[in-house]
This record gives structure tokens, C-alpha cells and sequence, in this order.
């Protein structure tokens, strides 16, 4: 193979009479005013379908093109473990472009899992979860869950701006039982879910902008344990295949306390649970397994009940598993501006041990019926709706209590900022737009035109927050000050228009 | 408390059932001999088993008689240790224990670094994968161990690395989703260089890389690296299916190592996935010189695609246009079980099983691709993918021996099965009753018995290293050095035995092959018994 590895070329040139204009710039952190080398630098001219060109900066965050005709341009920045920034810009031959670009860098909590005697807690996977609307969540998106190391080391990364709480899953975890198909509870420890610093007072993290939490050590101390057993047992035809089972805390159902696997007759044991109130979710037969638990097939069954382990084992539940629940989906959109085509997901808020997820396509003027759910709290999500289209808050659909028949869905126009940043070299600024009723959304970073305007558009009607500052300026982490900047209340349909003076 | 257990399991003991044994004795670390707790310690294809104490002494209770596969799995000490083990062959006599049958486990070791790119910025989200080399159906082929991803500081930890085991290691960017059509610039002087998979040290191609070796229980920390980049390329396509245009799921992968079973287990990694356009249309961008595989299908929800293909494409020094790729509806292949000489009398009552395993991917959900014809017997496996494929055998009677197993004139004993690849063949399994056989007993030179010890028997006339591999037939010995190998076919053979364990990769087999004539040789005339004794060598 005669392939050719090349020294990275930095600047790109379209050898052309007709194309003259230049684009240069620098991409900077937002936290420090340090170059960001490595960053994705991707220009998209207005009305021509694909990129123009795709640039990466240097290492002293700097990136130029030259050849460029002359147009609209949109100027996307992103690097992994930032968030993306945006800028709109007109390039002429006539003057060369020169744009600054701040990027706001994730955060990272790091530090161990330890035992009361200093020993790593082996096997257990730290969480962050984002606090915002609802419960704390915990995500299995890269960088936001963690294995312990064999010296209880753990990492967490890729946390955009927000407030975070920490918890360490050890024990019966669904993650190990998915992955393994064999899990089971630490001698001395049990199964469980801990909080940083503690279960009662969890301390949540809040991050603005690249800020690294190292050390942040997580202890599990010994407990007295219980037992919870009984039997799942099917009223229908028997089926093959074993029931997967899991014990989530009702505060907490986002990750189990422990999860098992019931033998062949529906019997099943949990060891090495902690005092407390919980829900038991049981589900199957299982017909494989991955990391969030066992695979179902469209036939399963399912059971949930209340269980209370006080001071002495819980013994002889038992759960009658019945199939799923049918429910019947309705999307009513506004008369125009939405697609006809949208894509459904729905979620467990619980952990069942079990791949819970349910994805379908949704034509929006037909009703869409799923059957075979679970008696589970599912979030629902529609997306694929389009630019100008939004469901405003999230939906959750409850099933816990029993069936229900259908779930109407409203979508509603999109709503729309149109910023203008007042004062001197109100192009070098930088915009940031926090969504502040559900703060689990992502912040939207941009740059405005030479006239000083941006518009923020696609927006899901709702409370915003809205703050400016210089792009060269020095001081940092600004993004979630909640004095700086203007709050905006953002309607359906008609588009915003702010004035935003610079600090 | 200890001793009352203790003296239960004396008093369970002293009333065994007639056919039952015992076996017992103590798991250790290999290189320290530190006792190990808590490892498993259980018995092949029955429900036997047990747990090591904090001296690491087990004992297993109503062993069946007979010949039994004994296996030490060490503790499952986290998540990414995957367990070790090791097996031995135990001969359980009725109402005794097969006392002292100690294991040695080795502590795998750990790979730890950096990904650094031109810039020297820390590259986040990168794959790092071990590459075994192995040789395997006739040729060295290059799998895929154990896996990391980097954190935000571009660091990875590869944990159970297999200690002694030479290993490539490569750092690339995949992406888990791909756009049916890339909205890369037209221009390749206008795209962002594309990341090349890079091989430790620092080199696009396998061959200039370096083989890492880890010690047990090795944590070798440092191995950073430098991500190549190099220029970007497209490919452009079309993918047909016969019926007209439509949408396509697609994956696709480099092919510098592939997913699949090996000698070591077997692993599987995500190719990038996607979908054509409703035209079947693809293009296919950021992609660096290199060999790339596509491989399409049709989804099907908790059922097998119906139709597929993969199309392999080489990326040179510039866009590839026209890239067509046609789809195939899955194939039947047809086989039979035919006697070389004569049949016995009365027939056989057992039947055979026959199982396709994909070579370089993970079987689908409800991918049938096995069947049990009777012997002799014809069957048929009716929807099977136009994939290569590796034959599993089993049921085949100890004293009977595979002499021929054909697809299209293809012997897919040392080569892989490409179904579909040739029309009307048949699966032609040829089995054969005039085989004998090696009965085995490995002493030192002081003629005490050595157990545990393999046996290799290799034939004499094999051309190449990746033949031999293919032709190898080993045992491990029992406790007492016995071991007796089914029915081979009549002719030379080398044989010898090793106190270690071997496997398939180029430096195991490669000194085999280099040895070979230093070997004992034997000569297995039909229906008959070879006693041979032999002692452990040492080939390194």
C-alpha cells in the first residue's frame, strides 16, 4: 500500500482568482484565555448543501483558510469534552475575517472508592447525575459513568456546565450482572448505591467551565445487611428463560441497588441489602443481556411491588409476572412548521435491569399503540420533529399504578432569540443561552455577526438565561453566575428580540 | 466453625454413592504462589463445584468416575478483570479423592498511556485495542483481545492482558455513527486531515509495530503514543439488493485486526453503523489510506437479515468512486454425511452436530447456521449469510475420524467456508473407520509420571507454519501424565510434550515448526494403538 502519512496541514487555499476572501481566527478556553489546540473548525457557506471547508486549529489554538468565496457564512467550533459554539459571519475579499472563539471546556470529578479500611471497593461504577428537572438521573454516556479501577480509581468527564451529584453502584450492580451474567454482593459491604459524602446530605458539584474535582473520595461503610427472597411466578403458559429482578431505592430508581437473576422455577435471592424502602422490578424471560440488563422479547412479563427491609430478612415475596401494557400515543401538533415523520423513545426512569428502552417511528397524524410496557415510569421523548417544532417539557409516562389507555403529546411552535449585543466591538463578543427550566438541557454557545447580532432559533418555549461577555476578556466561569445576564421567558411561535449590553 | 465444617464434609464422605469421587487440593498465584481465595473451582458439564478458603484449599465432593475437565476460574475482581482459568484433566476413581490437584492462576497484567495528537493535545474518546496474531483456518489473522477507550486526558488502561502473550497495539478514532451521505468538502485539499488507526510505536502499518510482552501480574505503564494523521479520503457507492432502490443498514470497519473467536475467547467491537440513502447511495469520508470493509444487510428486528453482503475497498491516494455493492439473499447450503469404506453394522445411533460460525463478526439473534444429521446422513442449513465461516464438529465418536470436509472443492478443514461463493456445492463430510490411535504416558526422565503435561501430534507432511497450525491435534494429560487421543487418520506423525500450554500465535507455532524434526515421530497403522512415552520438552 503506498499510503502517504503527511504532516497536518493547518491552513487550506483554494487556488482561485474568483475566490479571495480570507477567514482567520483563534480559539481560546473559556476558563483560562488558553489557546485550544486540536479543535474542529467546520465552515458551512449559507444555501450550499455540505461543508465548505473543515479546519483544525494549531497549537496555539489558531486556524485560517484562504480562497474562500465570497458569502454568509456559519462557523461551527468544537472540540470532544467542550461544548460547541457557533458563529455567523459575512467574508469578503475585501476585508479579511479574523473571529475569537471561546469554548467552554466539561468538567471532571475524579478520586477513589474506598472501604472504611482503605481498600479499593472493586467492581463499582461511579456515577454523575445531573440534577435539573425531576429526579437525578444517571446517564450511560461516556465520560458521565465510571469503573473502578483494581485500585478503586475512577474518572468522570465530558460534564457540561450544571450541578452533579456522585454515587458509586457496588455490589449486585446491573452494569456487572449485564456485562458478566454474574454479579454479587462485596463480603462485608452488600449491594448498594453511595452518595458523596453521604446518603442523607449528598453534596452536589456544581460546574461553570472546565472545572476537575480531583480527589473527591467516595466511602462505603459496612452496614447491616439483609436478605430479600421469594419467587416470581407466571399465571400464562410457560415460557423458557429466567426472570432478571432488580432493588431500587424509591428516592433513587435512576440505579438499582442490587439486581439478580431468578433460578429456572422463579426463585430468586438478593444478599447484602442495606436497610431501606425500595421498589422490586422483575422482568423477563431474558433472552440475552447487556450492560443495562437483560434483553426482552416482545412476550415478557412483569411484576413490581413495594418492599420495606427493616432489621431482619425479607423473605418469601412473592410476584405474579403479567404481560405488558398496551398504551395508545397521540401527537397533537400546531396546524404548520412540524415534520410528519418524528422518532419515539421511550426510557425507564427506573433501573429494572432490563433493556427498557422502546424506539419507533411516529407518524404524526396517526395515533402510534406500544404494547408489551412495562409497569415501569418511562420518560418520553419525541425528536426528529424539526427546527420549528418542540414538545415543551418532558413527559413522563407513568405506568406504575397500572395500565392506562393513551398519552397525548402537545408540540408547539419553536420560540426564538434574536440578540443584539449593544456597545463598542460588539462583534468580538461571546453569547451564552442556558435553558433555566430544564437546566439538564445543553447550553447553546455563539458568536454574533459584525452588526453585533445572533439569532438563537429552535428554541423550546420556556425560561432562558442569556449573558455576554468579551471574547479576549481574561476572567473565567461566567456561565452559571446567576446575577450576570438577562432572564428571558420565551414564547411559542414569535421570535424574541433582545438587547444585551456588554459588562 | 472451621472444624465443624470440616468434619461434616468427613462425615458426607464416608457414605459416597457407589459411581462418585472426590477431588481436591489448593489454588495458588502462579508466580508468587500466594494462595488465592475465593476462586472457583468446578467440574466440566456437571453442577460440581466449590470455592477456595483463605489458604485457597478446595474440595469437591460426588465427582462423577471417570475423565473430568476440572476448572480454577480466579475471583471476579472487578468489572474489566475478566476471569482467568485453568483447566486440567482429572481421572475421579469410584469412593476416592483425587487429592492434590493444585492449580496455578496467572495474574493478567495491564497496559496504561497516553493518546497524544500532532499537537500534542490529549486525544479523548480514542479506541486502544491489543491485537492478537494468530493463525487459524490456513492463514495468520489478526484479532482483536482486549479493548480501552481514552478519558478527556487521553489516558487508557488495557486491563487482562494476557501475561506471556506477544501482542500489537493500536490507537484509532471510530466513530459509533456514520452519515449515509458525508457532508465532507468535495475538494480533499479542503477536509481536516483524517486520524489513521497507528500502531505502537507510531506506524500506520502492522508490520512495523512493535509486540508488547507483559510479565503476570505486569503493569506496564508509559505506552503513549502519537496519532497519525494523514489525508482524508471518500468513497462513493451505490448499494443494490435487486428490488429496486431502497435504504440499507451498513457498518463499516478498517480490517487491520477483526472481531471474532480466537484461541483466547472471543471479542467483538462495534463497527461505525449507518443506513444508505432511500437511493441506496453512500458516501463514506474521513476515511485514511487503508483496507476498509462494508458490510450491509437488511434489519430485521430479533431476526437474522435475510439478505448481505460485505464489500471490501482499498483507499490509496484519492476519492473512490463507484463502489457497488451488491446485497445477496442468504444462501442454503446442503450437506452430507458420507462413509470412506464401509458402513458399520449395526448404523450409528448418534448424530452429528454442524454449526457456521461467522469468522469475523457476531452471529446475529436467530442466525441459525447449524443442523445434526444423522451418520451417515444429508441436511441442509437453509438461510445462511454469504459470509465466511469457521465449521464447528461435535458428537464425532471417539473412535471414529473426519478424513475429508469439502465446500465446492474447498477444504474447509484449513480454510474458511465462503458460503454461497460457489454454486451448488454441497458440504461434503467424509468420516472414516480405520483410524488408531496414541495412548500417551508423559514421564520425566526418571520415568515419574508428570501430569497435566499437553500432547501434540502433528503430521509430518505439512508445507507451511499456518498448515501445521491448522492440523495440530493436542490433549492434556490426567493427573497421573495419561492422555489417549481419539482416532486419527493412518500415517506419520510427530509427537511430543509440552509442560506449558501452546496456542496458535506465529511465536508458539513457529517454534514448533523450527523443532519439529527433533520431535518423536510414530507411524499409526489403521485399527491400531500407539503406546508411546514421552517427556515434557521445553522448546524455548
Amino acid at each position: 500500500m503506498r499510503a502517504r502519512f503527511v504532516p497536518v496541514a493547518l491552513a487550506v487555499s483554494v487556488a482561485s482568482a474568483a475566490f479571495s476572501a480570507t477567514l482567520s481566527g483563534r480559539v481560546v478556553n473559556d476558563h483560562e484565555g488558553a489557546a485550544v489546540a486540536s479543535a474542529d473548525v467546520r465552515v458551512f457557506r449559507t444555501g450550499i448543501p455540505g461543508l465548505t471547508a473543515e479546519l483544525e486549529t494549531d497549537s496555539e489554538g489558531r486556524f485560517y483558510a484562504e480562497g474562500l468565496p465570497d458569502g454568509e457564512y456559519r462557523i461551527e467550533v468544537s472540540k470532544l469534552n467542550h461544548i460547541a459554539s457557533s458563529v455567523r459571519t459575512q467574508l469578503s475579499a475585501s476585508t479579511p475575517t479574523t473571529l475569537r472563539l471561546r469554548l467552554i471546556r466539561c468538567g471532571a470529578i475524579s478520586g477513589r472508592v474506598l472501604q472504611a479500611g482503605g481498600q479499593p471497593v472493586t467492581g463499582a461504577v461511579v456515577y454523575a447525575m445531573r440534577t435539573g428537572a425531576g429526579a437525578p438521573r444517571a446517564e450511560q454516556t461516556p465520560g458521565r459513568f465510571a469503573h473502578v479501577d483494581s485500585q478503586g480509581r475512577y474518572r468522570l468527564f465530558n460534564l457540561p456546565p450544571g450541578q452533579y451529584l456522585v454515587a458509586a453502584a457496588f455490589g449486585a450492580t446491573t452494569v456487572r450482572l449485564g456485562s458478566s451474567g454474574d454479579a454479587g454482593a462485596v463480603p462485608g459491604l452488600g449491594s448498594g448505591v453511595q452518595f458523596y459524602p453521604s446518603n442523607a446530605r449528598p453534596q452536589p458539584f456544581t460546574i461553570t467551565s472546565g472545572e476537575a474535582f480531583p480527589n473527591i473520595e467516595i466511602s462505603v461503610l459496612p452496614s447491616s445487611l439483609y436478605s430479600v427472597s421469594g419467587a416470581v411466578s407466571t399465571s400464562g403458559p410457560k415460557t423458557p428463560g429466567v426472570f432478571w429482578l432488580a432493588l431500587a431505592s424509591i428516592e433513587q430508581p435512576s440505579v438499582a441497588v442490587a439486581a439478580t437473576i431468578a433460578k429456572e422455577d422463579g426463585a430468586f435471592r438478593f444478599t447484602g441489602i442495606p436497610p431501606g424502602i425500595y421498589d422490586l422490578f422483575a422482568s423477563g424471560p431474558a433472552t440475552g443481556r447487556g450492560s443495562s440488563g437483560a434483553s426482552l422479547s416482545k412476550e415478557a412479563r412483569f411484576a413490581r411491588t413495594r418492599v420495606t427491609v427493616g432489621s431482619q430478612d425479607v423473605e418469601g415475596l412473592t410476584l405474579d409476572a403479567s404481560p405488558g401494557m398496551s398504551v395508545t400515543l397521540r401527537l397533537r401538533t400546531p396546524p404548520s412548521g412540524c415534520g410528519s415523520q418524528a422518532q419515539l423513545t421511550l426510557t425507564s426512569v427506573e433501573d429494572w435491569a432490563a433493556e427498557l428502552i422502546r424506539q419507533s417511528p411516529f407518524t404524526l397524524a396517526e395515533p402510534l399503540t406500544l404494547a408489551g410496557l412495562a409497569p415501569a415510569r418511562y420518560r418520553v421523548a419525541v425528536t426528529g420533529l424539526g427546527e420549528a417544532c418542540h414538545v415543551p417539557q418532558e413527559t413522563v409516562l407513568d405506568l406504575s399504578a397500572g395500565a392506562r389507555e393513551q398519552l397525548i403529546i402537545t408540540a408547539v411552535p419553536a420560540g426564538a432569540i434574536h440578540v443584539t449585543i449593544a456597545g463598542e466591538a460588539k462583534s468580538a463578543a461571546t453569547v451564552v443561552l442556558v435553558d433555566v427550566t430544564d437546566r439538564s438541557q445543553p447550553l447553546r454557545v455563539a458568536g454574533p455577526d459584525a452588526k453585533g447580532q445572533y439569532t438563537f432559533g429552535s428554541l423550546r418555549p420556556g425560561r432562558y438565561r442569556l449573558s455576554a461577555k468579551m471574547s479576549d476578556a481574561q476572567q473565567s466561569r461566567w456561565t452559571d453566575e446567576t446575577s450576570a445576564g438577562v432572564f428571558i421567558d420565551v414564547p411559542a411561535g414569535e421570535p424574541v428580540r433582545v438587547e444585551l449590553p456588554l459588562p | 466453625m472451621k472444624t465443624l465444617t470440616f468434619a461434616l464434609l468427613l462425615a458426607r464422605f464416608a457414605w459416597p454413592q457407589n459411581d462418585t469421587g472426590a477431588v481436591s487440593g489448593i489454588v495458588r498465584e502462579l508466580s508468587s504462589g500466594q494462595p488465592v481465595p475465593d476462586a472457583e473451582v468446578a467440574v466440566g458439564r456437571t453442577d460440581r463445584n466449590g470455592k477456595t478458603d483463605a489458604e485457597g484449599r478446595y474440595s469437591i465432593l460426588n465427582v462423577p468416575a471417570g475423565q473430568q475437565r476440572v476448572t480454577a476460574t480466579a475471583p471476579r475482581l472487578s468489572q474489566h478483570i475478566f476471569p482467568r482459568y485453568v483447566t486440567k484433566m482429572v481421572t475421579v476413581a469410584p469412593g476416592q479423592e483425587a487429592a492434590g490437584v493444585d492449580f496455578g492462576l496467572e495474574m493478567p497484567g495491564s497496559i496504561a498511556g497516553r493518546i497524544l495528537d500532532q499537537n500534542r493535545e490529549p486525544m479523548p474518546g480514542i479506541q486502544v485495542v491489543l491485537v492478537a496474531r494468530e493463525y487459524s483456518l490456513g492463514s495468520l489473522r489478526y484479532v482483536y483481545s482486549v479493548m480501552a477507550t481514552t478519558d478527556d486526558d487521553g489516558a487508557y488502561v488495557l486491563h487482562n492482558v494476557r501475561p506471556g502473550r506477544a501482542f500489537l497495539l493500536m490507537a484509532r478514532k471510530r466513530e459509533r455513527k456514520m452519515d449515509a451521505i458525508s457532508p465532507a468538502p468535495v475538494d480533499p485539499k479542503l477536509r481536516k486531515p483524517a486520524f489513521a488507526p497507528t500502531f505502537y510505536p507510531g506506524t500506520p502499518q502492522r508490520d512495523g509495530a512493535q509486540l508488547l510482552t507483559l510479565r503476570a501480574g505486569e503493569q506496564r505503564e508509559g505506552v503513549d503514543l502519537r496519532i497519525l494523521r494523514s489525508p482524508s479520503y471518500c468513497a462513493e457507492g451505490v448499494v443494490q439488493a435487486g428490488a429496486g432502490p431502497q435504504a440499507f443498514p451498513i457498518q463499516l470497519e478498517d480490517v487491520h485486526a477483526s472481531s471474532g473467536a480466537s484461541g483466547d475467547g472471543a471479542t467483538f467491537i462495534m463497527p461505525t453503523m449507518g443506513n444508505t440513502g432511500d437511493d441506496g447511495k453512500v458516501r463514506l469520508c474521513n476515511l485514511a489510506p487503508g483496507e476498509y470493509r462494508l458490510t450491509v444487510s437488511n434489519n430485521r428486528t430479533s431476526a437474522a437479515p435475510t439478505i448481505f453482503a460485505t464489500a471490501s475497498f482499498t483507499i490509496v491516494d484519492r476519492d473512490l468512486r463507484n463502489l457497488t455493492v451488491v446485497a445477496k439473499p442468504v444462501v442454503a447450503v446442503a450437506g452430507e454425511v458420507t462413509w470412506h469404506g464401509e458402513a458399520p453394522d449395526p448404523p450409528l445411533t448418534q448424530k452429528l452436530t454442524v454449526g457456521l460460525e461467522p469468522l469475523t463478526r457476531a452471529p446475529w439473534r436467530g442466525e441459525m447456521t447449524s443442523s445434526n444429521p444423522s451418520i451417515p446422513g444429508s441436511f441442509a442449513m437453509p438461510s445462511v449469510l454469504a459470509d465466511a465461516y469457521r465449521i464447528r464438529l461435535n458428537g464425532l465418536p471417539n473412535d471414529i475420524y473426519l478424513k475429508e470436509m469439502t465446500y465446492g472443492g474447498v477444504d474447509v478443514r484449513t480454510e474458511p467456508l465462503l458460503a454461497g461463493s460457489v454454486a451448488d456445492s454441497t458440504l461434503r463430510i467424509v468420516l472414516a473407520r480405520d483410524g488408531g490411535n496414541i495412548a500417551a504416558k508423559v514421564a520425566d526422565k526418571d520415568g515419574n509420571a508428570v501430569g497435566d503435561a499437553r500432547v501434540l501430534v502433528l503430521p509430518i507432511t505439512v508445507p507451511s507454519e499456518a498448515a501445521l497450525a491448522a492440523t495440530i491435534v493436542s490433549g492434556q494429560c490426567d493427573q497421573v501424565g495419561v492422555w489417549n487421543s481419539n482416532a486419527l487418520a493412518p500415517g506419520k506423525y510427530y509427537v511430543l510434550a509440552l509442560a506449558r500450554p501452546h496456542d496458535n500465535s506465529p511465536e508458539s507455532i513457529g517454534k514448533l515448526w523450527g523443532s519439529r524434526t527433533h520431535f518423536k515421530e510414530i507411524d499409526i497403522a489403521p485399527k491400531s494403538s500407539v503406546q508411546v512415552t514421552l517427556a515434557p520438552m521445553d522448546l524455548n
